[in-house]
């Protein structure tokens, strides 16, 4: 069986330049050329890490550039939206795509983001659940006022292509909402447990797996490239709490920690075969940026993807190209 | 004051029975507007079923328009402002006027059309007047760059300081537009049914009599509902069916008692109609309009007009009707 195959792009960047925008259209563009079968697009708020606070909005111009490849969100923080105006953003731009909107929610990690929407990060589950409740209250058509207002446009069969990313997995099951996973150590049992709670509620399991993916010309060039940048990123993360290894552990550890395959194309097929995760993956989604990952760098790794890891691990483009 | 020269915009409700379809019509209606040299389209915000307009979210039709176009102004006619989260709107504003290049122009408004709503997003229609201002002022303050967080720089990303200038009110008392003068922010009259000489003209006064910043000019945008056709005759027939459901309406809702001639619909819905020739009079000859309008934001769909309708009344502005009133393309 053969998974899809999608690229994630948290739009990062050392610094905010206008063109960063149009870099990101640019690789849904080369990315449909490829034959990938989604892009995503990362929302982060005020400058926390990725510098793009409106995926929705990108993913509309986006829509207009590119024919086939699905449109993700990868993803919205939904503690800091209004689910009913999420609601009508994400239903007209499924319209405007054609049906093309796969719209993943996640519930945030940064305390400051929180504070500055007047929230406190520990309420963030709490926020996260009573909100995915009314957005998916407005996304059935239910009535949204007393007098029987529904969501218009009428959002189709957008409710079942909610993802979730979270550890909670069995809640995403029960909905009947896919599971993005990203954390490398703990994917196996996530996804186990997931798939499980699935087949009791009746549910049809999704899981897009999320990897950072770096291939090159060998292990050490990639490392050159990308090592600086895992390394400002851990550290952010470790002061806020939510990266458990000390700086000075290996940097095999480090990458083995997040997820991130990097080296030749052989190397990485292997890696991810031993992993075993790949049968019965519905969707894998390869992140292939770092901060200071150039344009030419991300085009280079999307087409080392989709030519030379993907096909050897049973990926077939949808459309011939 | 009456070779005051103003910026020909175009400002839809995005009418019709099919959604997808009327974001289709969207798209093709400023793509051919740009061609005709309009300086700018502003798209209206209507939220749930039940009401007037099918688009709860323009600002994301006009990215899709943004990647489509490359000059023509991106307007907001208006967003209800008390429902939205100020960052939310300050973020997706922020977005769209990057990838298009500083063309997005932000109209806001208080709400009042979409009152029976307010409650699905869990806001009062009695504080609306003070969630608008509370919300506009914490919008321009995010837009100038303050941190959100104290004793932090936590500001907004992508940066958009000079959007700050491009903000526009909905206002429908004279205080309200004086407000929108103190803000150094656009006014926009006529987005509702206000008489000309009794309500408009005195809301302009307001606003440019509370204008006192020195270093920019006052700006007015004039919303007219303009229908072009061969002539009076067959731009009747073209309004009659949106009319009687609109006269309907009013009578369900108890605004009127019984219905009047369509004329007299016409006229207090200062609906400007006719060969172009009557439209080009009846502006002149309007109160609130030359001499006050920076924008001319002129409506040319009702809820049952074709595309084919539209475009040509599109056309027949851009060619005939702004030039007659001292409009020329591309002066902006």
């Amino acid at each position: 069986m053969s998974f899809a195959l999608g690229f994630l792009n948290r739009v990062y960047g050392q610094t905010w330049y206008p063109g960063l925008y149009q870099d990101a259209l640019e690789l849904f563009v080369v990315a449909e050329e490829l034959g990938f079968d989604s892009g995503w697009l990362a929302q982060h708020h005020l400058g926390s890490e990725g510098w793009l606070p409106s995926p929705l909005i990108l993913l509309a111009a986006a829509a207009q550039r590119t024919r086939h490849i699905r449109l993700g969100t990868g993803v919205v923080v939904l503690p800091q939206e209004d689910p009913v105006r999420l609601a009508e953003d994400a239903a007209v731009l499924d319209l405007l795509s054609g049906g093309r909107l796969e719209l993943g929610l996640g519930a945030g990690f940064d305390p400051l983001v929180a504070e500055a929407f007047d929230q406190r990060i520990e309420q963030r589950q709490q926020l996260f659940d009573i909100k995915l409740e009314r957005l998916i209250q407005a996304l059935e058509g239910q009535p949204l006022t007393r007098a029987g207002h529904a969501l218009q446009p009428s959002a189709g069969g957008l409710r079942r292509r909610l993802w979730q990313a979270t550890s909670r997995v069995e809640s995403a099951a029960r909905l009947g909402n896919g599971l993005m996973v990203a954390p490398a150590l703990s994917a196996a049992e996530l996804i186990g447990r997931y798939r499980q709670q699935a087949q009791v509620s009746g549910q049809r399991p999704r899981v897009a797996l999320v990897r950072g993916v770096f291939p090159g010309s060998s292990r050490v060039a990639v490392e050159r490239e990308v090592l600086a940048d895992i390394r400002r990123y851990t550290d952010k993360h470790r002061s806020l709490g939510i990266y458990p290894l000390d700086a000075h552990a290996p940097v095999d550890q480090h990458l083995a920690h997040l997820g991130v395959l990097h080296g030749q194309p052989e190397d990485i097929v292997t890696a991810l075969n031993e992993e075993g995760l790949m049968p019965n993956l519905e969707h894998f989604v390869v992140q292939v940026q770092t901060e200071s990952t150039d344009l030419g760098s991300a085009i280079r790794r999307l087409e080392l993807v989709a030519r030379h890891i993907a096909p050897e691990l049973g990926w077939t483009p949808a459309r011939r190209v | 004051m009456s070779d005051k020269r103003f910026k020909l915009g175009f400002l839809t409700h995005v009418f019709g029975s099919d959604p997808a379809q009327g974001y289709r019509d969207l798209l093709e209606q400023f793509e051919l507007a740009e061609e005709l040299g309009f300086d700018g389209g502003w798209i209206a915000q209507h939220h749930l079923d039940g009401g007037f307009g099918l688009l709860p979210s323009p600002l994301v039709p006009l990215a899709a328009i943004a990647t489509r176009t490359r000059r023509i102004e991106l307007g907001t006619g208006v967003v209800v402002l008390p429902l939205e989260h100020a960052v939310r709107l300050a973020e997706d504003a922020a977005v769209l006027d990057t990838l298009s290049n500083g063309r997005v122009q932000l109209g806001l408004g208080s709400g009042g059309a979409n009152l029976e709503v307010f409650e699905a997003f869990e806001r009062e229609t009695e504080w609306r007047q003070d969630d608008f201002r509370r919300q506009q002022q914490a919008l321009q303050r995010i837009l100038a760059g303050e941190s959100l967080v104290a004793e932090r720089q936590v500001t907004l990303q992508p940066p958009a300081a000079d959007l700050r200038q491009r903000l526009w009110h909905s206002a429908s008392t004279t205080e309200g537009a004086a407000y929108a003068a103190s803000q150094q922010n656009g006014l926009l009259i006529g987005t509702a049914t206000h008489n000309p000489e009794t309500v408009q003209k005195p809301l302009a006064e307001a606003y440019l009599s509370a204008w006192t910043a020195s270093a920019r000019p006052p700006r007015i945008g004039v919303v007219r509902a303009v229908f072009p056709a061969a002539d009076r005759e067959q731009a009747r027939a073209e309004l009659a069916a949106d009319i009687n459901r609109h006269i309907d309406r009013l009578l369900r809702e108890g605004v009127i008692d019984q219905p009047q001639t369509l004329e007299d619909h016409l006229f207090h819905l200062n609906v400007h109609y006719g060969h172009p020739r009557d439209i080009v009079r009846g502006l002149k000859e309007d109160p609130a309009f030359l001499g006050y309008a920076d924008y001319f934001l002129p409506v040319v769909q009702s809820e049952t007009s074709s595309q084919e309708q539209v475009l040509r009344r599109l056309e027949i502005l851009a060619t005939e009707i702004a030039p007659a009133l001292g409009w020329q393309a591309g002066r902006h």
